[in-house]
Formats: C-alpha cells, structure tokens, sequence
C-alpha cells in the first residue's frame, strides 16, 4: 500500500537537502534535478508492499540523497559545471548535516530573519541574490545585467552570502530587533 | 539601516573570518583542489567550524526556499521572462524554466509537470477550494501527494509501452531514476504552506 506521508516529508525537508546538494555539487540546477531522482526512489519505496516504518526520515532519506548525488557526480565527472568537490570535503560536508539537529521552529525564525536581512541588501547585491537563486543565472549572466565582471559578481555573492548569515545570526542571539 | 554594501571589493572585513570565506567560495564554485583540502581538514578539526558550516547550509536552504516563493527580489524587479512563473488553478505557481526541457530526462519532467498541473486543477476544484493562505488540513495534503503518485505510476505505465525514449535512455545507461518526474511545484508549494502556517516541530 503506498504511503503519501514519506514523500510529503521529503518534500518538507526539499529546501534542506538542497542546501546539502549546494555544498556538494555547487549548481542548483544539478541540485535540483538530485533531488528529483531522489524523490523518485522514496516514491517507489514509499509505493511498495509491506514496506518497513521509517525511524528516522531526515537520516534515511538523506542517505538516498546522498547515494544519488554520488551517482550524479560520478556520472557527470568531468562535463560538471564546476570542479569536483574533493572526497574529504564530502565526508566534512555529510558529517555537518548529520551534526545539524535544528528544529522546525528555530528554522522558522532563520527564515524570517533572512527575510528581514534580504530586505536591507543594498538593491545591486538583492538584485543578484535574486537573479542566481530565482532566475538561475549564470555568474556571467549577471555579470552582464550588473555591468561587472563574472569574478567580480562571484566574490561579491560570497561576500553577500557572509553578510546574510553575521545578520542572521545577530538576529537569532537578539530576537528583539526582529522585525514581523 | 542598510547591510554593507558587498559589492565594495574595498570595503573591510573581519580578519577571523577565513573560515566564512571558505565556505562562501566553495557554495559559489571559488576553491580549487588545494583550497578544498584545507577547508576540509579545518571542518574536520573542529566541531565549532562544523557548526558554522551548518549554519551556512541552512541560510542556503532558507535562501532556496525564499526564492522559491519569490521573495527575493522587491515587486516590480524586471525577471527573465523564460523564468517568469505561471499561476495555475487554486493559485498555486509552477515555473516554466527553459533548462527543464534541456536534457531528456528534463523533458519528461515537464510532461510531468503538466500532468501535475492537470491534476492539480483537478485535484483543486475537489479538495482546495481555499484561499491560498488558509492552512490545509493534513488529510487533504495526503491526498495531494496520493493523487501525485498515482499519476506518475500511470505516466510511467504508459510512458513504457509507447515512449522510444525510454529504450534510449536504457541503451544510453541513463539512470532509471532520472526517466521519472520531478515533485510538482504546486505540491511543494502546497507543502511549503503548510508548513509555515502550522508549528509542528516534526523535523528530527
């Protein structure tokens, strides 16, 4: 008898295993597309007879996710669009994730405080936020719509990135200043 | 008040900060090999630095998930029109990106997506004849991903009796996996509602 509540639960955690997709293969596309060969052998477990009750869903399905990533990347090899993340650095990866046992609430409130922290980037730096994570867009695709260089707009979103958590995070240790 | 602004390549920063650094470059595709190896055994090192990294993950995914709603950019922010969403019935959005239809197991997913589309109209008259905000009861999102499973058996069913592709991409060594569909949109999106509108610490 198939079980929709497996595949809800991944979906719930979708934004969390794609930030640990991210950190493995850099490209969201890549990640995306993990994530959905993922869903697909939940699907077919959660779609199967007499299948055995899941524990512990992040640890379980992350496993799966994992695998696929692996296979992504073994797959792709050289053809990827950004270099292969190094075996150690997987590993350090993988082991951070596990590590990680943030509530739903507490992510809940990073949220909202990212929401807040988004709205006070400068209008160029939420412009290119947007355009990579919304539009998907190449480093030199917005380089073009910016009027820089590729390398100018990467270093500058590594450096937004910085900025999102420092704000982030003071908001987390200071809930005061959140605004609602 | 405003952030810094981080398109200053002079503006100054904290010296302590080479782990952030490293962790920001590598998700934006900037460490080579060697760079890899030292932020690796820095993570490896320290539980603190893990942490951090952790932290970082989840302001990828927070970053992931308001983009997905489209609360990145301001209102009136002009988009790549390939990119712009389309509102389906019950409000809920799918994106028509171009890059989906790149690869042949992306095409399929479009097809899927159509299909979810068509049954989430369908599903939508039947069950979520709700303003969009209004919190879904949790057996009606079972039904919703109920419905999703059994319309991709049934594409799938036929997508093996009639589509040449699906011998192709045997013969190519594809991945099975990768000849099925992606979750629809409008399910994520439901979900995603769900999810803020209720507070069940239901992650482990």
């Amino acid at each position: 008898m198939s079980d929709p509540r497996l595949i809800r639960d991944l979906l719930r955690h979708q934004s969390d295993f794609m930030a640990y997709l991210m950190a493995m293969v850099r490209d969201l596309d890549a990640a995306e597309e993990i994530f959905q060969n993922a869903a697909v052998v939940v699907m077919q477990y959660a779609d199967g007879s007499g299948v055995e009750p899941v524990r512990d869903f992040r640890a379980w399905a992350k496993e799966i996710v994992r695998r696929q990533a692996l296979h992504y990347l073994r797959a792709k090899g050289r053809a990827a669009r950004f270099a292969p993340t190094e075996p150690e650095l997987l590993e350090q990866i993988d082991r951070a994730f596990d590590e990680d046992n943030t509530d739903s609430v507490e992510r809940q409130r990073e949220l909202e405080a990212l929401k807040d922290c988004a709205s006070r980037l400068p209008e160029t730096s939420r412009r290119m936020v947007a355009m990579r994570y919304e539009v998907r867009a190449s480093f030199d695709d917005i380089a073009s719509a910016v009027g820089r260089t590729a390398a100018a707009v990467q270093r500058s979103l590594s450096r937004t990135r910085r900025l999102l958590h420092d704000c982030v995070q003071s908001k987390m240790a200071h809930p005061r200043g959140m605004s609602r | 008040m405003n952030l810094t602004d981080p398109t200053n390549e002079n503006s100054a920063e904290p010296p302590n900060r080479e782990l952030d650094s490293l962790i920001t470059r590598h998700l934006d595709g900037g460490l080579n090999a060697a760079e890899q190896q030292h932020l690796a055994e820095r993570l490896a090192a320290s539980p603190a630095a893990r942490r951090t990294l952790a932290a970082y993950l989840r302001l990828e995914g927070a970053t992931i998930r308001l983009a997905s709603a489209g609360q990145l950019a301001k209102p009136g922010m002009q988009h790549d029109p390939a990119t712009a969403a389309e509102a389906v019935p019950g409000g809920l959005l799918v994106a028509a990106r171009p890059e989906l239809r790149r690869s042949r197991s992306m095409r399929r997913a479009a097809m899927a997506v159509a299909g979810g589309l068509l049954a989430a109209a369908v599903v939508g008259l039947l069950v979520t004849g709700l303003p969009r905000n209004e919190p879904r009861r949790e057996g009606e999102l079972d039904l919703l991903a109920s419905r999703w499973m059994k319309l991709q058996r049934e594409q799938q069913r036929d997508q093996s009796g009639t589509d040449a592709e699906t011998a192709d991409a045997a013969a190519d060594g594809d991945d099975p996996a990768s000849a099925a569909a992606p979750p629809p949109r409008w399910l994520v999106a439901a979900l995603a509602d769900e999810a803020s509108n209720t507070a069940s610490p239901d992650e482990s």
